[in-house]
C-alpha cells in the first residue's frame, strides 16, 4: 500500500512538472523531427536527392560527349554545366566560395590525351573539391568518376582486343581523377580532416551553451532579490545586462582557445588528425566574438522570458539542441534535403559555423568573415534589445 | 508642503491616496491608502500575507510603479526625483539578497562598489557595517556557509552601506533563532537612535511591540488603523469581544445588537465584537442569562497587539 502511494505520488509529480515533461517528450519529438528531416535523404534512394556539381567539359569530341552521358547515369550526383564562357578560374572561385561541393574539370584535349596516351602519364580529370565537402562525399564521387572512365576505356580499349571494336573506335589510354581541395586564398594545403570540420561545429554549440549558467545565475539573482537591492541602488537595468556580457564574452573566448588548443596539440598526440591553424586568426577572433554576441544576447533574452531557473535551463537547452540540429551542428547541410538546407539559414548557430569554415576549411581572409559575423551580431543586438525591453517590464518588487 | 519645508519636515514619508492596480492581473494591491512617517523612528507595517505590505515597500523603494497618488519622501516628489530618493534609501529584502557563493568581505565590496564608494569611504563604509552587524570574524567566510542569522546580518549590513536616512526591512528575522533575531533588533534601535528612519514589516507582533514607534495595520491593501502602538489599543478600548457556545445565525447577531444598545460585528464562529460602554457588559450577561445562550470568554477593554492584529484583519487565514 505504502509503495503504491509512494508510485501514485512520483507520477502526479511528474505530471506536473511542466518542464521535466518538455525535456522527457517535446524535446525528443523535436530532436527526432529535425534530424529525421535532415537525414531523410542520406538513407532513401527513392527520394535521393543528388549533391549538384559544376561540369566543365572542355572537350568537344565524341569521347568527351560520351563521358558526359556517363556522368549523368551516375546516381546522387548531378552534373551542372558551368556556364558559356565560364572558366577554369571562376569555378575554382564558386567551389572556394561552397558554392558547390564539387566541380570536374575535363581538358580540351581529353580525347586527344587518351589516344595518345602511356601508362606512366594518365590522363587527369580535375576534381576540385570545397574543404567543406565530406570525405565520404569525396571517395563515392571519386569512385563513380574512376567506374564512368573505366566503362569509356572498356568500349574502346577491352572491346577492340577481343575483336569487337566498333567501326571508327581506337583503344584509349587510362584517366585518373585527381582531387583538389580549393581555398579562398589559393593556397596549396592539406586535406582537411574530420577534426577541421568538427571542431567548428561543437565550438559553435558550445559557445551556445552559456544559455544554461548565464540565465540560471540571472534568474537566481532575481528570486533572491538581488536584482530589486541592485535596483534600489540606481543600477539600471542596460546595465545589469550589458555587465553579464563582457564575463561571458570572456568565457566563450577560452572556450574557443581551449577547443581550438584541444583540436591542435591534444587530438594529434593521441593519434588523431590535427586541427590546422586557421586562414586568418584576426577572422577567428571576429567570428568567434561576433558568436559570443549572439550566443549572450539569446542568452539574455532566454532569462527575461524564463520565470525561474529550471524554466530558464530548460528552454534554453532544447532550443539549443533544435537550434544546433537546424544550423547543421549535428548533420552537415548538404545532406538535408532543400528544404531543410533553407529552414537551416533561420538558425543563428549555423551563421556562426559557416563563418569558422571559412577560416578553418576555406582559407577565407578576415574579410569574408564579415557577412557571417555581421548577422551574428545584429542578431545579438536584437536579442539584447528585446530582452532589455522586457526586462524593463518585468516586475520587480522587493519579494 | 514646498519641497524645502517637507525635507526638513516632521515626516519623512508623506503618502496621499496612493493606489496600485496590477495591469496584468488587475489585482487591486492598494487602495487608496495615505500614510505619514515620522523622522527618526521605526515604523512597523503589520498586515497578512497579500495584504499590500510588499508592494507599498517596493513603490516607495521604487521599484514598482504605483497606479495613481502622491508619494514625498524628504521632501523629493517619488515622481519627479526617484533616484535622488534611491540614495536616501537602504533595503534589506525578506530574501537573502547577496551572492552565496562569494564571501563576506567580497558580498560587501561588491555593493559598496555598486553605491560607487573607493578607496578609505569604502574601507570605512564597510568596517561601519560589519560592526554595526558584528561579522568581523566571519569576513572571509562563504556567504552560503553562514548560519541563518549571520546570513541575516549579512543582509542588513549591506543595506547599510550607503548610510540610508530610510531603511526599509522586509521581515528581516524570518527564520532565525531568538539571539540573533534579539542582536538584530537592538541593532535596529542603536540605528534609530542614531537618527535613521526605518519601516518595517514582519509577521512577528512581539518584534514590533518591542522595536516601532508607530505602526500601521494593512489588509486588502487599505490601511486598517494606525498610530503609535498606544494609540492603537487606547482606539480598541471600549471594545467588547465574546465567544459563545453557540454559533448564532444573522437573526441571533440582531438579538446580541438589541442586549448592547450597538451594532455587532462576527470575528468568527461564535465569536462577536461590538465598541460599548462599560455598563452595556452586564446587560449582555443578563440577557444571555435571560436566553440560555452560554458564553465561552468575554473581553472588555484594552487589548494586547495581537487580539487587535487579529479583530482589525480576522483570524480566517489567507490565501
Amino acid at each position: 500500500m505504502r509503495f503504491w502511494s509512494l508510485v501514485r505520488k512520483e507520477l502526479l509529480v511528474l505530471g506536473r512538472d511542466r518542464h521535466g515533461l518538455l525535456v522527457l517528450f517535446v524535446m525528443p519529438a523535436i530532436f527526432i523531427l529535425i534530424m529525421s528531416l535532415a537525414m531523410r535523404d542520406t538513407f532513401d534512394r527513392e527520394r535521393a536527392v543528388a549533391l549538384d556539381y559544376l561540369l566543365l567539359n572542355e572537350s568537344a569530341e565524341p569521347i568527351g560527349v560520351r563521358f558526359n552521358e556517363e556522368l549523368k547515369r551516375i546516381e546522387g550526383f548531378r552534373p551542372v554545366p558551368a556556364a558559356a564562357g565560364e572558366g577554369r578560374e571562376a569555378l575554382r572561385r564558386r567551389v572556394a566560395d561552397d558554392e558547390v561541393k564539387l566541380a570536374l574539370l575535363v581538358p580540351a584535349d581529353f580525347g586527344e590525351r587518351l589516344r595518345h596516351w602511356n601508362d606512366a602519364e594518365p590522363v587527369p580529370v580535375t576534381l576540385l573539391l570545397s574543404p567543406s565537402a565530406a570525405p565520404q562525399t569525396r571517395l563515392l564521387f571519386e569512385l563513380a568518376v574512376s567506374q564512368a572512365l573505366r566503362k569509356l576505356r572498356f568500349e574502346h580499349y577491352v572491346l577492340p582486343s577481343l575483336g569487337l571494336l566498333a567501326l571508327g573506335q581506337e583503344p584509349l589510354g587510362e584517366a585518373t581523377v585527381s582531387g583538389d581541395y580549393v581555398y579562398r586564398d589559393g593556397s596549396a594545403r592539406v586535406a582537411p580532416t574530420a577534426v577541421q570540420q568538427s571542431v567548428p561545429a561543437w565550438l559553435v554549440f558550445a559557445m551556445f551553451f552559456v544559455v544554461i549558467p548565464l540565465s540560471t545565475a540571472f534568474l537566481v539573482e532575481r528570486e533572491e532579490g538581488t536584482l530589486a537591492r541592485l535596483h534600489v541602488m540606481s543600477v539600471s537595468p542596460t546595465a545589469l545586462m550589458v555587465a553579464k556580457v563582457v564575463p561571458y564574452y570572456l568565457v566563450n573566448q577560452v572556450q574557443m582557445v581551449l577547443m581550438v588548443a584541444v583540436g591542435m596539440y591534444l587530438v594529434p598526440r593521441l593519434g588523431g588528425d590535427a586541427l590546422n591553424a586557421p586562414s586568418s586568426w584576426f577572422g577567428l577572433w571576429l567570428i568567434s566574438s561576433a558568436t559570443s554576441i549572439a550566443a549572450i544576447g539569446f542568452a539574455l533574452l532566454v532569462s527575461t522570458v524564463a520565470r525561474s531557473g529550471i524554466e530558464a535551463t530548460t528552454l534554453g537547452g532544447v532550443s539549443n539542441i533544435v537550434l544546433g540540429a537546424l544550423g547543421g551542428v549535428m548533420v552537415p547541410k548538404f545532406v538535408m534535403p532543400k528544404f531543410m538546407q533553407d529552414l537551416s539559414v533561420l538558425s543563428p548557430m549555423s551563421w556562426g559555423l559557416e563563418g569558422f569554415f571559412d577560416v578553418f576549411l576555406r582559407g577565407s581572409v578576415w574579410r569574408e568573415v564579415l557577412p557571417e559575423a555581421g548577422a551574428l551580431l545584429l542578431f545579438g543586438a536584437v536579442c539584447l534589445w528585446a530582452a532589455s525591453l522586457l526586462f524593463e517590464r518585468k516586475p520587480r518588487g522587493v519579494a | 508642503m514646498d519641497k524645502a519645508a517637507a525635507g526638513r519636515g516632521f515626516f519623512l514619508i508623506e503618502i496621499e491616496r496612493l493606489t496600485k492596480v496590477y495591469a496584468r492581473t488587475e489585482h487591486v494591491a492598494l487602495r487608496d491608502v495615505s500614510l505619514r512617517i515620522r523622522r527618526g523612528r521605526v515604523f512597523g507595517l503589520l498586515g497578512p500575507n497579500g495584504a499590500g505590505k510588499t508592494t507599498l515597500i517596493s513603490i516607495l523603494a521604487g521599484l514598482v510603479p504605483k497606479s495613481e497618488g502622491r508619494v514625498l519622501v524628504d521632501g523629493l516628489d517619488l515622481d519627479r526625483e526617484p533616484e535622488r530618493i534611491k540614495r536616501l534609501i537602504g533595503l534589506v529584502p525578506q530574501h537573502l539578497a547577496f551572492y552565496p557563493t562569494l564571501t563576506v568581505r567580497e558580498n560587501l565590496e561588491f555593493y559598496a562598489g555598486i553605491l560607487g564608494q573607493r578607496g578609505a569611504l569604502r574601507r570605512e563604509r564597510i568596517d561601519d557595517c560589519v560592526a554595526v552587524a558584528d561579522l568581523g570574524r566571519h569576513l572571509d567566510r562563504r556567504a552560503d556557509t553562514l548560519s541563518g542569522g549571520l546570513k541575516r546580518r549579512l543582509n542588513l549590513a549591506i543595506g547599510l552601506l550607503n548610510r540610508p536616512a530610510l531603511l526599509f526591512l522586509d521581515e528581516p528575522t524570518v527564520g532565525i533563532d531568538p539571539q540573533s533575531r534579539h542582536f538584530i533588533l537592538q541593532s535596529l534601535l542603536a540605528l534609530k537612535d542614531a537618527g535613521m528612519t526605518i519601516v518595517y514589516t514582519s509577521h512577528y507582533l512581539e518584534e514590533v511591540r518591542q522595536i516601532c514607534d508607530d505602526l500601521a495595520i494593512i489588509d486588502a491593501g487599505r490601511i486598517v488603523a494606525g498610530g503609535t502602538l498606544a494609540e492603537l489599543l487606547a482606539a480598541d478600548g471600549d471594545t467588547l469581544r465574546f465567544e459563545l457556545e453557540e454559533a448564532l445565525d444573522e437573526a441571533g447577531q440582531g438579538l446580541l445588537g438589541e442586549m448592547l444598545a450597538a451594532p455587532v460585528r462576527r470575528e468568527g464562529a461564535g465569536r462577536f465584537a461590538a465598541r460599548v460602554p462599560p455598563e452595556a457588559v452586564e446587560r449582555l450577561l443578563n440577557g444571555l442569562r435571560e436566553r440560555g445562550l452560554r458564553l465561552r470568554s468575554l473581553h472588555y477593554g484594552s487589548q494586547d497587539l495581537e487580539r487587535l492584529y487579529l479583530s482589525l484583519t480576522s483570524t480566517e487565514p489567507r490565501d
